[in-house]
């Protein structure tokens, strides 16, 4: 498993954080780039190592299930000590229109 | 294959695939155990996990994943002993975590088919995959409240982790028509297997089109353009009509269609663009951490398929051959289960399959649309089919007329009494009392001197008007048969 060494480019930093609804200021955006170029050039180095490094893949795990009975939740309580605010039991949020996903 | 004309007399012709998310009914959500609920207090179906508080960790509900097994199994898909999730990362206020857990790379049952009924007979259109993954809240935007200010939206997260499947079809749809049969169908077969109620005005099923039109049958596929926010299956089939028609004169002018997102605005009859593919999501899928593999065993898997019932198509097909039924006829009895189980519970009562059928396609349905019982309501129908079933038996023995029938069936929706009951208190059978008989053909004959010389002028015809006559006189309820020796005889004996 190699790839090529990604490079970050200031314009990727850009996109991504655009996505992430983050601001970058201009002049950090080179910053930003190097730092993550090295991060995701790390990732790719512990991508070369051969996979029989790690003496073989163990089973990959069964995610657990568990049965379809409904209990209450109390998300009421934990979401009157934690939003910002509230009106008639609903989250407010800025005005959006359109649609998520 | 269908090619629609646009004014500027281009013809276009459709690809459409729809892309349907079922929610499945189950009690509890997907990753939780939050009550699955309708119309519940805003955000008291909810918990730290569903919120996507920090620390909390998602736990995979088992009947979501048999429920989905089912209807993948009734689409004859493909199932995956491992498949897995993913996170579909985007911001949106609906969405707690900012991800929806999904499925991507690696989904459960990829493959299958829904039929369909076209004008060239059955066409199967193919399914991509289906997936489970969790629905997203609710957003207020148009308030009844007076103190909430106009700057703002409110968030009811009850519906955020509510189990839901995505039925992705292949562009496999020719017309907006199909399209329409396609989610009828699809409906039908959730409906059946118990996997979701199939509502989609309530939004527990809902439909997204891809639509893309191209100057040749044979032509590369066209540009697509997706409508969302469909609510009923007639809407769809408008929205998509529209959307073609919208793309023809587009090319008819010589623009290029913009790949794009579209509301469908019922009010305008018309779509309305949303996002183009600029402004268009990546979502950034990566497989979720806090999930193992969804690994399908032997036992799981014939669990779901132990709990398949005779599926819609099928049970058409036999109903239509064991009794000799009108095509029609049939799809209207297999539209809901509960009718075509209601419909099958009168026949083993003892009545013939297409007496059976034409009262029940015709009066029963007819009342319980008048009486607001839905089809997949039928078995709680007031007037139960064991006692239509009565009823029909009268009917086919001749102890009382078809017309007979309906007052009867009028009279027993509001009581429980049996059809017979009815009939003996009401005097509506078969008149047994020969005397009362003789009495009536006797009254007739005498009461119509004229038309008695025409019959033995040779105008034998005339007898029929006696019979009718005869039958007038009775209601309806002497025995045909009864009624023409009778009145062989009068004619014969009356003067000159
Ligand atoms: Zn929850």
């Amino acid at each position: 498993m190699t790839s090529e060494r990604p490079v970050v480019t200031p314009a990727v930093v850009l996109e991504v954080a655009e996505l992430a609804r983050l601001h970058v200021p201009e002049d950090e955006l080179s910053r930003w780039a190097g730092q993550l170029s090295r991060i995701v050039g790390y990732i790719d180095q512990l991508a070369a190592i051969p996979e029989q490094a790690f003496g073989g893949s163990p089973a990959a795990p069964a995610t657990p299930v568990r049965p379809d009975v409904p209990r209450p939740g109390d998300g009421d309580r934990a979401l009157a000590a934690n939003a910002p605010r509230r009106l008639h039991g609903y989250g407010v949020v800025p005005r959006v229109v359109g649609a998520g996903s | 294959m269908s090619a629609v004309e646009s004014p500027r007399k281009i013809e276009v012709f459709p690809v459409i695939g729809l892309e349907v998310h079922a929610q499945l009914l189950t009690r509890s959500k997907i990753f939780c155990g939050c009550p699955v609920t309708v119309g519940a207090p805003p955000n008291s179906a909810t918990c730290p996990v569903c919120l996507g508080f920090p620390g909390t960790l998602p736990v995979l509900n088992r009947e979501a994943v048999t429920l989905a097994l089912r209807l993948a199994l009734a689409a004859g898909a493909t199932l995956h002993r491992e498949s897995q999730f993913a996170r579909k990362n985007y911001f949106y206020p609906d969405l707690p975590k900012g991800y929806q857990i999904s499925q991507y790379d690696r989904p459960f049952s990829t493959g299958g088919s829904i039929a369909i009924d076209t004008p060239e007979g059955e066409k199967a259109i193919r399914l991509v995959r289906i997936h489970l993954e969790e629905d997203a809240g609710k957003l207020l935007h148009d308030t009844p409240y007076d103190d909430v200010p106009e700057n703002v939206s409110l968030v009811d997260w009850n519906r955020a982790g509510v189990p839901l499947v995505e039925i992705v079809g292949e562009p496999d749809l020719r017309s907006a028509e199909e399209a329409a049969s396609y989610l009828t169908e699809l409906r039908r077969l959730v409906r059946y297997t118990g996997v979701c109620d199939g509502d989609m005005e309530k939004g527990s099923l809902r439909c997204d089109a891809n639509v893309s039109v191209r100057t040749s049958p044979t032509a590369p596929l066209g540009t697509r353009v997706e409508i969302k926010n469909v609510n009923s299956i007639r809407f769809v089939a408008k929205a998509i009509e529209h959307e073609i028609e919208r793309q023809a004169q587009s090319l008819a002018r010589g623009e290029a269609i913009v790949q794009e997102t579209r509301l469908w605005d019922e009010k305008g009859g018309r779509t309305v663009s949303m996002r183009s593919k600029e402004e268009a999501h990546d979502y950034r899928y990566f497989p979720e951490p806090d999930l193992g593999l969804l690994v399908l065993d032997e036992k799981w898997i014939a669990e779901a398929r132990g709990a398949l019932p005779e599926l819609p198509r099928r049970r058409r097909e036999r109903l239509a051959t064991a009794h000799g039924l009108a095509p029609q006829d049939a799809d209207t009895l297999v539209s809901a289960r509960e009718l075509a189980d209601y419909y099958e519970r009168v026949v083993a009562a003892g009545v013939p399959g297409r007496l059976a059928a034409n009262w029940v396609t015709g009066e029963a349905l007819r009342w319980m649309k008048e009486r607001r019982v839905s089809t997949e309501q039928a078995l709680s129908f007031s007037v139960s089919p064991e006692r239509l079933a009565g009823l029909l038996k009268l009917v086919e023995s001749g102890e009382i007329s078809a017309a007979s029938g309906k007052d009867v069936l009028v009279a027993m929706l509001d009581s429980s009494t049996e059809a017979a009951a009815i009939v003996a208190e009401k005097g509506l059978g078969r008149m047994r009392d020969t005397g009362a008989l003789e009495a009536a053909v006797a009254e007739i004959v005498a009461g119509n001197p004229s038309q008695v010389a025409l019959f033995k002028s040779g105008k034998t015809q005339t007898f029929g008007w006696f019979v009718g006559q005869v039958m007038k006189k009775t209601g309806g309820r002497a025995d045909p048969a009864a009624v023409r020796e009778a009145l062989t005889r009068a004619l014969e004996s009356a003067g000159p």
